[in-house]
């Protein structure tokens, strides 16, 4: 299918103004906020929580050559950490859009497109 | 090329006979392509043809991106980095990890949202059709292009070693058959049949991968710490390969 024929759909299923009125209205804007305020401080996080890594990989070689036990070095288990924290951060966010977001976001659509018929 | 190639080939490496491993991989296409020409049957519209007609639960499309990471460059590329590099290798495949958070976190949700099928399609939404479609275009063929010279290269020193074609030329052709084929999964099958190809993919790599994982635990009586000793002794470069150092750093 063309964009225009998208388009077109679109166009017929919801006229253009409305969408303009749902962006502006406190319903939208808040869902917007909420979703912002949840996923902006996680990514600060995590990218912070990775640089950290690959820097004291580059910079402090000696200090993430330490060994704890056995073989296993500082720098080993400082990886697999980060398997962990990606790990906890998808369920995290997969909880928090399954039980806040989506079921918020799926109100306003129904709204949305209960009001246009 | 070939001497990238010849250059990968340990001396004394096993790899079973050559018509084996084709017989294995022949049988894989037929039955991959049997199933691509089944799920296409009832590719009708085009949300059939770019979602899979949307019929596909989250944990099928889970496997199957999945499957399209585990590819000849991650699955062949990273363990090679290791094995060269040690720790290096390991530090380099986290990025990849740790960059699916950027797409699940700043660009699942918006790109739903939209609901539209390609990236030229959402981009394309609110702004000029025409230059963003080119630019759009450009740039996934950029991508594509130098993301399938790593893929083809890994594809022939894989072809090169199991089933045993040495020459340039012999190489040259199996890469261009092997792509055929992947464009015609494509083509016939749209998206329904590349996501169930890709289900089977990543189900066997990742079994594969589990069953290798505990029989090289088992050889060292699953003991992490005595993987690395032996990893150690059988390096060149011995304890180096522990620590970080060997390819980046300052």
């Amino acid at each position: 299918m063309s964009n225009e024929a998208l388009d077109r759909e679109v166009a017929a299923s919801d006229s253009g103004y409305r969408y303009a009125e749902v962006q502006q209205s406190t319903e939208f804007t808040d869902l917007r906020r909420r979703f912002r305020r949840f996923v902006f401080p996680l990514t600060a996080l995590f990218m912070a929580w990775y640089f950290l890594y690959v820097l004291l990989s580059s910079f402090a070689v000696d200090f993430m050559s330490t060994k704890v036990f056995g073989e296993i070095n500082v720098g080993l288990i400082f990886g697999l950490l980060q398997f962990v924290s990606t790990f906890a951060i998808t369920v995290i966010y997969v909880r928090w859009a399954n039980r806040h977001f989506d079921p918020a976001a799926e109100a306003l659509r129904e709204r949305m497109e209960g009001s246009a018929q | 090329m070939s001497t990238v190639t010849s250059a990968m080939l340990p001396a004394a490496t096993n790899v079973g006979s050559p018509g084996l491993n084709i017989a294995i991989f022949a049988l894989f296409v037929v039955i991959t392509l049997a199933i691509v020409i089944r799920a296409s049957r009832n590719n009708r519209t085009a949300a059939d043809y770019y979602a899979g007609g949307r019929a596909f639960s989250g944990r099928q499309n889970g496997i199957a991106i999945a499957g399209d990471y585990l590819s000849a460059a991650s699955f062949l590329g990273i363990a090679g980095a290791i094995a060269v590099n040690g720790y290096d290798g390991f530090l380099y495949s986290i990025g990849f990890l740790v960059a699916w958070l950027v797409a699940l976190l700043l660009v699942a949700e918006l790109l739903r949202n939209t609901g539209r099928f390609t990236m030229a399609d959402v981009l394309s939404f609110r702004l000029r059709q025409r230059p963003v479609r080119v630019a759009a275009a450009i740039s996934t063929l950029v991508v594509s292009f130098f993301y399938l010279l790593a893929q083809m290269a890994g594809a022939g020193g894989l072809v090169a070693l199991l089933l045993g074609v040495e020459a340039r030329v012999g190489q040259s052709v199996v890469i261009a058959v092997v792509g055929v084929i992947m464009v015609g999964y494509v083509l016939i099958g749209g998206m329904k049949g590349t996501t169930w190809v890709q289900i089977i993919k990543a189900t066997m790599l990742i079994i594969g991968a589990f069953v290798m994982t505990v029989w090289v635990l088992a050889l060292y009586g699953f003991n992490l710490s005595a993987v690395l000793a032996g990893a150690v002794q059988a390096s060149p470069k011995g304890e180096a390969i522990l620590g970080p150092g060997l390819q980046y750093g300052a």
